[in-house]
């Protein structure tokens, strides 16, 4: 008999349920865990469009991380490849790509002024 | 000694040493894990009169907190397909742009095009939204 520690929703019988979307933890399934989470402050001047800090990650390899960008309108938002459509709310500005490797995450973008933007990213367990 | 809920995978020692590396684990206590808030879909409207037009669309989720996001979208030009939102289909004449953004109380969708069909088309985002706190 395959043993396992399991926790249903509500309303949900954990000793026969199969459907997983019912279970809120199955000992028999990974968890999507996350290692570290951090945020930063970039400050953006015109004429500069790189612009690189440490996410810290505790892990020796490279894993999946996620970022999010806040804007000086307030709004945040999924920084992508192309500018337009990871524009700020207000459209007043726009990241270009960002990207990452072991060490560092990178943002691209051409401040249309000096702004500063806030971003906050999240280190996932499973290696690349 | 620092006390742990650990489910290890199969083969490594939840008592052991192996159990640092978080890839060899199931669950731990030790690391946090992203938890569901609120999953849904919105559907927006555009007309296809070939002009160019931006729609948009507001949930509430009412945290108090920017919380961590993700949002794919069925767009009609890819009706087959789910994208992951931000995206860009845009080409040469062609505008195709949805975006998301969140505040403290609500997730806001954006969709841009400029449809030349006559006659509307509908792009539905599916989001899932979590508790989890930005910290923005």
């Amino acid at each position: 008999m395959t043993q396992a520690i399991k926790v249903s929703k509500q309303g949900k019988d954990v000793l026969t349920e199969t459907n997983r979307n019912n279970l809120i933890f199955d000992s028999q399934l990974n968890t999507f865990k996350i290692v570290h989470q951090g945020t930063a402050s970039l400050n953006c001047t015109v004429g500069t469009n790189r612009y690189q800090f440490a996410h810290n990650s505790p892990l020796s390899d490279t894993s999946c991380i996620f970022a999010f960008i806040e804007f000086p309108d307030g709004y945040v938002t999924v920084p992508s490849y192309t500018s337009v459509q990871s524009a700020s709310y207000n459209g007043s500005a726009a990241t270009s790509q960002w990207c990452f490797d072991q060490d560092n995450i990178y943002f691209f973008l051409n401040p249309p002024n000096n702004l500063t933007i806030k971003t906050s990213w999240f280190v996932f367990e499973p290696p690349l | 000694m620092t006390q742990a809920l650990v489910v290890s995978k199969d083969g490594i020692d939840a008592l052991g040493t192996a159990i640092s590396n978080p890839n060899n684990v199931i669950f731990s206590s030790e690391y946090n894990t992203l938890k569901y808030y609120l999953s849904g879909t919105l559907a927006l409207s555009i007309n296809g009169n070939g002009g160019t037009q931006t729609v948009y669309g507001t949930v509430n989720h009412n945290l108090g907190y920017k919380p961590f996001f993700s949002v794919y979208a069925n767009d009609p030009e890819n009706i087959a397909n789910y994208n992951v939102v931000p995206y860009n289909f845009s080409f040469i004449t062609l505008l195709r742009y949805a975006s998301t953004y969140v505040s403290t109380a609500s997730m806001y969708f954006q969709y841009k095009a400029n449809y030349n069909i006559g006659t509307n088309r509908t792009v539905t985002f599916y989001y899932k939204i979590f508790r989890n706190n930005l910290g923005l």
